[in-house]
């Protein structure tokens, strides 16, 4: 028996089995498959649209949500590293108004779960923000992006500072009734005393991991390749530090807390390290841009792993490399 | 139809000349969508392989039968690996791609290709010949073996004007020598640009100073081809914002864009 096994006997109000291998209720929602695409990696959804049907999915991080429009950053945009990929979009966005009414009502008709990702550059942003996707039909939950620089802070991203990090959190508990997850930044000595400062200020979830910062250079122009000089660094190359981040929380939280893993994601190798280190749910990132397939591949591989294994659902599976007694 | 992914056959894939190389692969299910302009993305690593993580773009030059013809110009990592896919072997290409191509409702073009750009502009050649059109093609590179499509043109019977800056083929100068007149003969022209950056600019300019319409078809650094990653933009000037060369073109009216 393992962790989540346990929870659902004692009669864990967080987490049901659905009828389906692959399905259960989290949050209040119904999830068809534990397999989401990343904030970031998918745009608003529509544009995959023309190579699958998105109701295959288990749900869809849209792209960061600010209240004011983003122009985003001048290109180079975007750097091939080795494994890897750096990005510097600059959270370009439509604004959540124009989000809600123009791309959303297209959006919600299809048969999925709708995370919204939310920034700010101050707290009141993000306020702003969440107040209007708390009263957005067809988004089901909120995902926080903290690893924006806080303006009104000298630019330190709100996801770095433990307390900064549970005043935003504790905010905006108040402000959703929908589902709150915290997307955790990487680039901290310890996820632990972030992941803990969400925990306290009542965060439904955590996602692990957020994009590490890098840079890459040009060796014949001698100067940083991306327009901003550093970015975000995604891709197969980060896969192990986000395994290693979630079984550092999962190690901790247990099943109280979800665990969403995002993080180096291409096949269901890589989920299953994911899930099995914690994760309830995984996210498609950087994958979606080279092999548009994964979230569906996965999906697939993960009901033929669990087969093949003899389990007779999902959520078996998660945390099981804790191999913990339980008794 | 929609975009597909598929593990296409390698026909053919050699080198031309200078640091061109022609691929050419079947791709039955992807043909019938071409418009010209619609470009692809090829996988030049093996499956799980990740380095090179990305795919890279390539402009469809042609289509023969159930083939797909690209040229390719090889730079760095990707297009090396690429060169090295034999005959019968399988590559993976994501097309078709982009959304906005050339305006058909002129009644003469004058096409101006620079190096690879060419490839970008051949099936717009095919599809205004096909609609009876009437157009003027330009080819310009520096250097004589950098007209890796010069077989092309003779096999497909077309009338370019063909500039090298040194001389060693064609006329001697650049590409935009003669570009003033050639546009201005004929009413209802515009052109229709694809090249590099300096040749695309200076092509614009004189567009501007004649007032004749100029749609340019852009590359960039594409993370995904179709829309999702936001890495690939150029500024609208109208707007002030950044959009996709891969969904909002790849083919822009260059007036109304910061090249």
């Amino acid at each position: 028996m393992n962790f989540y096994q346990k929870a659902e006997r004692r009669g864990c109000p967080l987490i049901k089995r659905g009828n389906d291998i692959l399905s259960y209720e989290l949050f209040g929602i119904k999830f068809k498959n534990p397999v989401w695409t990343a904030s970031g990696c998918f745009s608003y959804g529509l544009e995959v649209s023309k190579l699958y049907d998105l109701s295959l999915l288990g749900a869809i991080v849209v792209k960061g949500l600010s209240y004011r429009p983003r122009k985003g950053n001048p290109p180079e945009r975007i750097i091939e590293t080795p494994a890897g990929m750096l990005n510097s979009i600059g959270l370009q966005n439509p604004g959540v108004k124009k989000f809600v009414e123009e791309i959303l009502p297209e959006l919600r008709e299809y048969d999925t779960v709708i995370f919204a990702n939310v920034f700010g550059e101050e707290e009141e942003e993000y306020i702003a923000v969440s107040e209007e996707l708390d009263r957005a039909d067809g988004v089901h939950g909120l995902e926080l992006n903290v690893s924006c620089p806080n303006v009104k802070k000298g630019g330190i991203s709100f996801g770095s500072d433990p307390e900064t990090l549970y005043e935003l959190v504790y905010k905006l508990k108040k402000v959703t009734k929908k589902p709150l997850l915290v997307k955790l930044s990487p680039n901290v000595t310890n996820i632990l005393d972030t992941a803990e400062a969400c925990v306290e200020a009542g965060a439904d979830g955590l996602v692990l991991i957020n994009t590490l910062l890098g840079m890459a250079i040009d060796v014949e122009k001698e100067e940083p390749m991306l327009a901003t000089k550093t970015g975000g660094l995604s891709g197969p190359a980060i896969l192990p530090i986000a395994v290693r981040m979630i079984y550092q929380v999962f190690e901790r939280y247990r099943t109280s807390v979800p665990i969403i893993g995002v993080g180096g994601i291409t096949t269901v190798q890589d989920a299953l390290q994911h899930i099995l280190a914690g994760a309830v749910a995984v996210q498609i990132g950087t994958a979606n841009f080279y092999d548009p397939y994964s979230p569906l591949k996965v999906i697939n591989g993960l009901k033929k792993h669990i087969e093949k294994k003899g389990y007779k659902h999902f959520l078996e599976l998660v945390g099981r490399a804790h191999r913990l007694k339980i008794g | 139809m929609g975009i597909v992914d598929k593990e296409c056959e390698v026909v053919e894939n050699r080198f031309i000349s200078g640091r061109t190389w022609l691929l050419r692969v079947k791709a039955p299910e992807i043909v019938d969508n071409i418009k010209p302009a619609s470009f692809a993305m090829i996988r030049s690593s093996f499956e799980y392989q990740y380095d090179p993580l990305l795919r890279r773009a390539f402009a469809i030059a042609d289509v023969v039968g159930d083939e797909l013809w690209f040229y390719y110009d090889v730079y760095g990592k990707g297009t090396k690996l690429l060169t090295e896919r034999k005959a019968g072997e399988r590559v993976s290409i994501l097309a078709p791609l982009g959304n906005r191509f050339f305006p058909e409702d002129y009644e003469h073009y004058v096409i101006v290709g620079g190096g690879i750009g060419f490839a970008g502009l051949s099936l717009f050649m095919k599809h205004l010949r096909k609609m009876g059109k009437s157009f003027k093609p330009l080819y310009g590179v520096r250097r004589r073996e950098q007209l890796s499509m010069l077989e092309w043109i003779e096999e497909n019977g077309f009338d370019v004007i063909v500039y090298t800056e040194d001389g060693s083929f064609g006329k001697k100068g650049l590409i935009t020598q003669d570009l003033k007149e050639l546009a201005l003969e004929k009413p209802n022209t515009a052109l229709a640009v694809c090249g590099p950056h300096g040749m695309m600019k200076a092509v614009v300019e004189i567009a501007r100073e004649i007032n004749v319409p100029c749609f340019v078809s852009l590359e960039s650094r594409m993370a995904c081809g179709f829309g999702i990653c936001i890495g690939c933009v150029v500024k609208e000037k109208e707007s002030d914002n950044y959009v996709r060369v891969c969904y909002e073109g790849p083919v822009f009216d260059a007036f109304k864009i910061e090249l």
